[in-house]
């Protein structure tokens, strides 16, 4: 063992000691006082103050006498605690009703008092024995329940006492040399770890709670202290019992329980106990929330893995801070989604600032190393201040209002807030209506209602029919995208669109005849091997062509499932060339059969001459590559030789024919 | 939908809309036929299979391979507790139920599970991981409440199979709960689908003849707690709070009970924090067996 180092330790072990502790001379001059003695009068108490200075008379003179008797105890061979109640006076005018407890050590070789004070309520050290030729006899003096080890920086254990032994389950002599954290319970050592670090870096001593490393005993209390320097640098810890870990640590699980670890926010529990405890009755600020949505977050998890999606959550998470206000709750509900509880807010106008603001400052670009990642938000947002507006005492209402409005702006185009209104309630329950529909038709085996919309060549020729099952023409659902995500948000996708498929052949092939149907596919249904079946086994005289969405987004599984659907016999239509979304570079990587130019580049084609030359080159582009070009959203006739002119193969419309219902059997 | 039928879709998942309820018989009947198509972990099922053809691996081993993932436990445990193997007393130890069925049994089940369920985001988010953290709770703490550890473990590992049951029955509805107040939830499940995941938890494990120690412990892992009490009741309920404790993040809800509610029955905050160490330890180990 390196004597110095642990001389010097134990030296350190007085100064911070958790007992507060003097060491004076016989005449009553103080040789040494700790941290905690200064704390508990007030002061620090400087070397060659005699104690007269803390006490007053009547108390000085008791305490020469304690004194007294402690050497004279010592000369006779004795070991006892010399007890004396004295009153100390602080600078501020307050006292310290304190029990001093004298005995004899020895410092530097010559006799001490050593003296620790205890508040009455304190606890009384136990009988124990004395060494009177080292430093160390002080600290056995004074934390004899104590135990204490010391550690170079290496983290080598260097001392250890007979208590250290007791209280860690192992033999002194086995800790020597082992390192810091091996005697610890493996659930603290990261704490640990983090605890000497602060130590280190700081050069101040700290406390720290940990388990024994036999599990159902009491816990420890470490208080870490820095020794040393340079090369002698190393820590110093007293070890002692303690009944209970400090409420402290339940405080901070009971705060953990409320927060979410990934992005810091309040979770869900936090939310629902803030909601409760809303004042709802001040006419002058009313509470409002914004249900925050992530578009299309799932694209964010495909192509920058998971850990890219939480890089991605922290990030907005301190985007939604900064868009909000203190005193805001702020809440991770789950996976992409935030709400943000804004507590008093004047008027509808400021709620819906504020979802435009968190909308605003998501579509900021993210930067990840040297990617930049574009992501939008869709906010719902409610005001419970607004006219007409009928919430119930329900807790839950003011969520649900704010997740209607969410649906409400998903369905305008995303990227965008919007303000709950009762006519987006009752959009909402047409939602639900739609999707006991779906499910009803499914359920029963009937047949869904279908939709065509057809392409044809730009000479007049049939190229393709597309279809979709509008649901019913009761609940207004035109919009096949929107159809779509009810089969998805059931899990509903895959029987769906078999069942359309399976409508459209029987409504429209007639056998003996070609026919080339066109359907566009969830992504879920795309992945899904029985899908696959379901098209190896169409009638020869059927060409499906799915049409594909997401395949130029560069996502790698969709391009997968396109590629298996095509080797199984379906032609592939490329949707949204052109697009922002779907440019040029994303093309290279796939195979089709169609492409299909977005609708908004075909109507600039015939305004700009930049349009004009992209329609050109995607036609090129495909004609090369052996695919057919149809340009969507074409409507008047007009613009056909302008289109063939460019390339383009065929065109199709926006609208939907409804067929009329077939009659059961 | 109650698992009955349609129930009426107003649009509100909180108001009064009456719905059908359907005889118990039947609607057992229906839980056991969604619980069939539940998912288990494919690659935890797999490993089962595996392992359950290597003559070097022991039953030990499957069992505690098996009991990783609550819906593979809860068909092993069905296997074994038919009246075929006629078992007198009900079986709740994975590890008595893989010796009673053997490995080539065990095997079957796995197989059986991987060709037959659905895709796993049928399930409510994080039921593996949560269902596995509450296991640990529940053994961690089983002498409080008087179980035998075995029991406990299968019934914080069981102790949402109805969750996932009801989820698969209607993914829309169950999702729609999310936005109900926990205060409200029980009924509002009731309402929607005729029962509550805790009653249709216990109504199949009951159909599949687990012990009754187990199946009254699920059965009411949400219910007001009578704090004294120190009954199977509420060894679920005291576990979630403290599963809620180590994962904040993997709670599809709210659990009923705080940390500090625990004091009541003798866990003092020392122990509390050990045990939210000791869960989250094993998670990370779980994790790391499921790669």
């Amino acid at each position: 063992m390196d004597t110095t180092f642990a001389r010097k330790s134990a030296d350190r072990v007085f100064d911070v000691l958790p007992v507060p502790a003097v060491v004076c001379d016989l005449g009553g001059l103080v040789r040494s006082a700790n941290d905690a003695f200064a704390a508990l009068v007030g002061v620090a108490v400087s070397p060659g103050t005699h104690w007269r200075a803390l006490l007053d008379q009547e108390d000085s003179e008791r305490l020469a006498r304690a004194a007294a008797g402690a050497f004279s105890d010592d000369l006779r061979g004795g070991r006892h605690d010399h007890e004396v109640l004295v009153t100390m006076c602080r600078p501020d005018g307050s006292v310290a009703i304190t029990e001093l407890r004298l005995r004899v050590g020895s410092l530097d070789g010559s006799k001490v008092i050593v003296a620790t004070a205890h508040p009455r309520e304190d606890y009384r050290f136990p009988e124990h024995a004395v060494s009177t030729d080292e430093p160390t006899a002080i600290v056995a003096t004074v934390a004899d329940r104590l135990g204490t080890l010391t550690a170079a920086v290496g983290r080598a254990v260097s001392a250890a006492d007979e208590r250290a032994g007791v209280l860690l389950g192992s033999d002194p002599e086995a800790l020597l040399g082992s390192g810091w954290l091996t005697f610890l319970h493996p659930g603290d050592r990261e704490a640990m770890e983090l605890a000497l670090h602060e130590v280190l870096e700081n050069g101040i001593s700290r406390d720290i709670e940990v388990r024994r490393p036999a599990e159902e005993t009491a816990p420890l209390r470490m208080r870490i202290a820095p020794v040393g320097h340079g090369a002698d640098r190393g820590f110093l810890a007293t070890i002692e019992e303690v009944d209970e870990f400090t409420p402290g640590l339940l405080g901070d699980l009971d705060n953990e329980v409320r927060t979410d670890p990934l992005t810091g926010l309040a979770n869900r529990r936090m939310l629902w106990e803030t909601l409760a405890g809303l004042r709802t009755d001040d006419d002058e600020a009313r509470p409002a929330a914004c249900f925050v949505d992530i578009d299309d977050f799932r694209r964010i998890n495909e192509v920058h893995g998971r850990s890219g999606g939480d890089l991605a959550l922290q990030m907005v998470a301190e985007r939604l801070r900064s868009a909000c206000r203190d005193g805001d709750l702020i809440c991770r509900f789950g996976g992409d989604q935030f709400v943000a509880l804004l507590p008093h807010v004047a008027t509808e106008e400021i709620a819906l600032s504020v979802g435009r603001r968190i909308v605003a400052s998501v579509a900021r670009p993210l930067r990840k190393d040297e990617q930049q990642v574009q992501l939008s938000a869709s906010v719902g947002v409610v005001w419970t201040g607004t006219p007409g507006l009928e919430l119930s005492g329900d807790d839950g209402e003011l969520l649900r209002a704010a997740d209607v409005a969410l649906t409400k702006a998903k369905r305008l185009g995303k990227n965008r807030a919007a303000l709950f209104d009762e006519a987006t309630r009752g959009e909402n329950a047409e939602r639900r209506v739609a999707i006991e529909l779906l499910r009803a038709v499914l359920d029963s085996g009937a047949t869904p209602p279908l939709a065509v919309r057809p392409a044809v060549s730009v000479d007049g020729m049939p190229l393709l029919l597309e279809v979709f099952s509008p649901l019913g023409s009761g609940v207004g659902a035109t919009d096949p995208e929107w159809v779509a995500g009810l089969a998805a948000e059931v899990g509903l996708s895959l029987p769906w669109d078999q069942a359309v498929l399976g409508a459209a052949l029987d409504a429209v092939h007639i056998p003996g005849r070609p026919t080339d149907l066109l359907l566009s596919l969830s992504p879920d249904t795309m992945r899904d091997p029985a899908f696959l079946a379901t098209v190896a086994a169409l009638p020869t005289d059927v060409q499906l062509a799915v049409a594909v969405q997401e395949a130029a987004t560069g996502n790698g599984r969709v391009q997968d499932a396109v590629r298996q659907l095509r080797d199984a016999g379906a032609a592939i239509v490329l949707r949204g060339a052109g697009s922002a979304e779907a440019g040029f570079a994303s093309l290279r990587s796939l195979r089709f059969d169609v492409l299909e130019l977005d609708a908004r580049l075909v109507a600039a084609a015939q305004l700009d001459q930049t349009a004009e030359a992209t329609v050109a080159a995607l036609a090129a582009f495909a004609a090369r590559t052996g695919s057919r070009v149809v340009a969507a959203g074409v409507t008047d006739a007009h613009t056909l030789p302008f289109l063939a002119e460019l390339g383009v193969d065929g065109v199709r419309g926006e609208t939907w024919d409804v067929l009329p219902a077939r009659n059961a059997g | 939908m109650a698992l009955d039928g349609p129930a009426a879709a107003d649009g509100d998942p909180c108001s009064d809309a009456p719905s059908r309820t359907s005889e118990p018989g039947d609607r057992v009947a229906q839980l056991l036929a969604t619980m069939e198509q539940m998912p288990v972990q494919p690659t935890l099922a797999m490993r089962v299979l595996w392992m359950c053809n290597d003559d070097t691996v022991t039953q030990t081993s499957i069992a505690q391979t098996v009991e990783l993932d609550p819906v593979l436990t809860a068909r092993v445990l069905r296997l074994a507790n038919s009246t075929h193997y006629g078992s007198r007393e009900p079986i709740s130890s994975t590890h008595r139920a893989v010796m009673m069925v053997g490995c080539a049994a065990v095997g079957n089940v796995a197989a059986d599970a991987v060709t037959t369920s659905v895709s796993a985001d049928r399930l409510p988010a994080h039921f593996w991981s949560h269902s596995a953290a509450v296991a640990t709770a529940c053994q961690s703490i089983a002498d409080v409440f008087r179980m035998p550890a075995t029991e406990a473990f299968a019934a914080g590992l069981l102790h949402d199979l109805g969750a996932g049951v009801l989820r698969l029955f209607d993914p829309v509805r169950w999702d729609e709960l999310e936005l109900v107040t926990p205060a409200a939830r029980e009924t509002t499940e009731r309402r929607m689908f005729g029962v509550t995941h805790e009653e249709a938890g216990a109504a199949i494990l009951q159909a599949w003849r687990l012990p009754d120690i187990v199946m009254v412990a699920v059965a009411g892992h949400h219910a007001l707690p009578r704090l004294r009490e120190q009954g199977p009741a509420n060894l679920v309920l005291a576990a979630e709070a403290l599963a809620a404790a180590a994962f904040p993040d993997r709670m599809w809800e709210v659990p009923a009970l705080d940390l500090k509610d625990l004091n009541r029955w003798g866990l003092n905050t020392a122990r509390i924090g050990r045990l939210v160490s000791r869960i989250r330890e094993e998670a990370k180990e779980l994790e790391q067996v499921l790669g």
